[in-house]
Formats: structure tokens, C-alpha cells, sequence
């Protein structure tokens, strides 16, 4: 029988798990938002058309859904489709800003089994985290998990987005979720949404990233998400399964039903259906055209002759396509600099301003100090 | 806490946790537990059915001869087990329901492999 990770790049019969982003509406404006959220759109699924969704997670037996957005709990039924999610088995972790976690929210979230938070924080200190998520969103943060520690909640995680003015912080986050007996999360930075704005300033650097890779070896129980396979190339293989889950393990269900190959890939080009059309989600993950094309056998291509390649698996799919490179060279992070000529070449022809836009375009104007494209 | 809970004894009985689900995969079946997150990978569709057939036979060596493991492949399958036992994914007795501590995720013996459900 073919290993695990090969059998797994032919897909699964379901996702492990999914994301879900239950609306574009937020109340912050992150510089690196994957769905360049902010404004609501008016084609959302309603109530009833997510707890359908939910159903048809649940038949699949779809383990948990990472619900997101946009800041998910702003929508009016975020608690019914929470308890929906419960009640049907489908386990519910969700991502947010925390601005709606209040003493009673905290307490109403201790009393329910199968629900994981996710506190957004990206940086340990309010001038490094507001930088990146605006101000207050620190201050927002930290009364968020007051409240849920004195629910008693229990272990909840803080995520972090690594970026180049916060992986110097690795020892405070550690200490910060320490002292809320949390669970310390750590993810990568991705060139989608306004982060393909913000990627040339926010990304973290060569050394940067064997930092990390170092900081991670040691500490196996902090979790990643899987985000940073690229960083196996620097040796060890850190926890996970250390391939591209797109289309094979995960994919991503936005706002509209609108289902992607990953979340951080939304662009028409990555878009397999959307589950309100005929045979939903279930045939859109089983028999789209783009699943099954990326559950075929990947080229390393310029990859092929580097020793790492069985380590890295070539990176991140949505890096590379948000950077203009191409899908089957190195990721723009690679740990060896492989993608760099190509980089240069492309800043040098001016390609850079022919990167693909990230899609669908739900931001509302943020200052970020480099212009946006068309 | 008593260790010996935690070593597969193949004269008795074992059962899926409560808390725990299996899906069918064309390599076996992903295997979860909702109380401690775990996600688990069982290679091989006959240690799916030696998982699945646990609740209903009288001991761990009669659910072996129930999905003919050969003699010399049951220590294999006895190191699965004794990993499925460490992360809870099996307990001690038939349809137990018990809900013991969980533990710290053990190393991947063949035949299963771990995945982080972080």
C-alpha cells in the first residue's frame, strides 16, 4: 500500500476539516486579512442555508469546522449555527477578534462541549498587535480572554500570524498563553487578501524564519495548523503531515457558499462550486473539476532537482500564486532562496503589478503604505 | 494513576471511547475522539475491523481471530491497539463509557500515523 501522505494527496473521502467563513462583515480591518473583509455581503448565506450546510457537513462526518470570516460572531444567528454545529456532531472552533466575548458570551461558551476559540493576537504587545489589527484590537483582545478565564472556559488558543515585527515575541507569546492557560497557535503569514498588500512588509525573514523553525522543534505542543511545512526543508520535519491540503484535506466555504480549495486561496481560479448549487457541498468535494485535478500527482517542476523537495513538497500553493510565481517552482519563503531570481525577475519586468488580485474584494478602504492594485 | 490500565491485555475486553467516531477511507479510516481533539489514521482496512469489532467480542484475542489477523502480524496489531489505549481512543471493558484522563499523544507505531487536529 502506497505511504499515508501519498494516499492522502488522493483526497479523502471528506474533509479532515473545513474552513468556514460565516460573513465578511468585521468590525476591524486587519492590514493581512486572507478575505479582505470588512463590509458585509448581501449575498450571505442566511440562517437556514447554513444549518443545511451543517447537515451536510455532518452526513459527511466531517469531524470540526474552523468557522472564521470576517468576524463571525457579528452575525445575529452566530449562536444558532454554533449549537447546530454541536448538536449534529460536527465539532465548531472559531476565530475572533474577541470584541463580542463579553462576561455573559463567556460564560454561555463554558457551558457548551466541542466548541474551541480562537483569540486573534499578532503581536505581545498593543503597539506590535495594533499595528497590524488597529487600535484597541489589543485591549479587545486581552478583556476576551479575561472574560473566558474567569468563565473557565478552559484551554482556549491565541492565534498568531507571524509576521517580521513579531517573531522576535515568541517567548512573551509563550508566556502570555502560559498565563491564561491557553493553548499558543502559530500561523503563517499569507500574500492573500490585503496580505498580498502587506506581504513585502510583513513577511518574516530568512533568519527570521530559522528562528522559528528552531523555536517549533522544541516546542512540539504548540500548534501550527500544519502552516509552516515549507520550514521542513531546514531538517526535522516539524508535527503534522507536512503537505499542501488544498482540495484533498481542507477546503474553504465562504460567506456566499462560495467553496475554495483552500482559505487562502480565494480567487475565481481556486473556486470548485458553491454548495447551494445542485448536489451541494458533498459533490462539489467528491467530483469538481479543480478537486480532482489537485488530487492528481503535482510536478515538482523547478523543485525537482533540490534535495528538499520530499521535506517541503515545494511550499504553499496560494504563496506562490499571490507572488506570481509559478505553482509548480519554490514557495516565495523558500527556506533556500530558490524563488528569488524568480522574484527579482519578476520586480525587474514589472510583473509584480500583473499578480493576480486576490478576489472577491469585500475590503473597505484601509491605509496600508503601499498602493492597491487594480 | 495505574500504568497497568494503560497496556493492552489481549485476554480482555477493549471498546471504542464513547466520545470516539470512525470514517470510512479508501486507506482505512480517520479516527476521532470529540473530548480530546486526537485524530488518528488506521492504515489498513483490517485493523478498521479489528477497531470496529472490539465492543462485541469478549477479549482483544477474540476480536483478532474474528478478523483472521494471522499469528505472526498480532504483535503489529497489538502495538495499534496499545496506541489507540494511550490516546483514549479505546478504553478497558466492553461499551465503556468511563471517561479516563487523557493522555499525552504517544509516538506512531506502524500501521497508524497522527495528524494535528490544531
Amino acid at each position: 500500500m502506497a505511504p499515508l501522505v501519498e494516499q492522502l494527496k488522493g483526497g479523502l473521502a471528506a474533509p479532515i476539516c473545513l474552513t468556514w467563513e460565516l460573513t465578511y462583515a468585521c468590525n476591524l480591518a486587519c492590514i493581512h486579512c486572507l478575505s479582505s473583509s470588512g463590509r458585509r455581503d448581501p449575498h450571505e448565506l442566511s440562517t437556514e442555508q447554513c444549518l443545511g450546510v451543517i447537515d451536510e457537513l455532518a452526513a459527511m462526518q466531517v469531524f470540526y469546522v474552523n468557522i472564521g470570516g470576517g468576524e463571525p460572531t457579528i452575525r445575529p444567528d452566530f449562536f444558532t449555527i454554533l449549537d447546530h454545529s454541536v448538536a449534529k456532531g460536527v465539532g465548531a472552533k472559531f476565530s475572533t477578534n474577541g470584541s463580542r466575548i463579553d462576561a455573559a458570551v463567556a460564560r454561555r461558551l463554558s457551558g457548551t462541549d466541542y466548541i474551541d476559540i480562537q483569540i486573534s493576537l499578532d503581536g505581545a504587545d498593543a503597539a506590535t498587535n495594533d499595528a497590524v489589527r488597529g487600535i484597541g484590537s489589543y485591549a479587545t483582545a486581552h478583556r476576551a480572554m479575561d472574560h473566558l478565564a474567569d468563565a473557565g472556559f478552559g484551554p482556549f488558543k491565541i492565534s498568531v500570524v507571524m509576521t517580521r515585527h513579531n517573531i522576535g515575541q515568541l517567548d512573551e507569546f509563550e508566556s502570555l498563553a502560559a498565563q491564561y492557560g491557553a493553548e499558543l497557535r502559530l500561523t503563517r503569514l499569507r500574500p492573500a487578501g490585503r496580505g498580498a498588500d502587506t506581504w513585502d512588509q510583513l513577511h518574516p525573514s530568512q533568519a527570521d524564519q530559522r528562528a522559528l523553525y528552531s523555536w517549533l522543534i522544541e516546542r512540539p505542543h504548540v500548534l501550527t495548523g500544519d502552516s509552516f511545512f515549507h520550514l521542513s526543508a531546514l531538517g526535522e520535519s516539524l508535527p503534522g503531515l507536512n503537505l499542501c491540503g488544498a482540495g484533498r484535506i481542507v477546503c474553504l466555504i465562504d460567506p456566499v457558499g462560495d467553496v475554495y480549495a483552500c482559505p487562502f486561496v480565494l480567487h475565481d481560479e481556486f473556486k470548485a462550486g458553491n454548495v447551494l448549487s445542485r448536489g451541494g457541498f458533498s459533490q462539489i468535494w467528491s467530483s469538481s473539476d479543480l478537486f480532482i485535478s489537485l488530487r492528481e500527482p503535482q510536478s515538482p517542476g523547478a523543485c525537482a532537482s533540490c534535495g528538499s523537495y520530499d521535506a517541503c513538497q515545494g511550499g504553499c500553493m496560494a504563496a506562490k500564486f499571490f507572488t506570481g510565481l509559478p505553482l509548480d517552482g519554490p514557495d516565495p519563503e523558500c527556506v533556500w532562496g530558490n524563488a528569488d531570481e524568480e522574484l527579482a525577475r519578476l520586480a525587474a519586468v514589472g510583473a509584480a503589478a500583473r499578480k493576480p488580485v486576490p478576489g472577491p474584494g469585500h475590503s473597505k478602504p484601509v491605509p496600508v503604505s503601499i498602493g492597491r492594485r487594480s | 494513576m495505574d500504568t497497568s490500565s494503560l497496556t493492552v491485555q489481549p485476554d480482555l475486553p477493549y471498546a471504542l471511547h464513547a466520545s470516539v467516531t470512525v470514517r470510512p477511507e479508501p486507506f482505512g479510516a480517520l479516527v476521532y475522539h470529540y473530548g480530546n481533539r486526537k485524530l488518528v489514521f488506521l492504515k489498513s482496512p483490517r485493523l478498521v475491523a479489528l477497531v470496529r469489532s472490539l465492543g462485541a467480542q469478549p477479549s482483544i484475542d477474540d476480536a483478532l481471530d474474528a478478523v483472521c489477523v494471522p499469528v505472526s502480524a498480532r504483535t503489529r496489531y497489538l502495538a495499534a491497539l496499545q496506541s489507540l489505549l494511550e490516546s483514549d481512543m479505546i478504553v478497558a471493558g466492553p461499551r465503556s463509557r468511563v471517561d479516563p484522563p487523557v493522555v499525552a499523544v504517544p509516538t506512531s507505531p506502524e500501521g497508524l500515523s497522527y495528524g494535528t487536529a490544531g
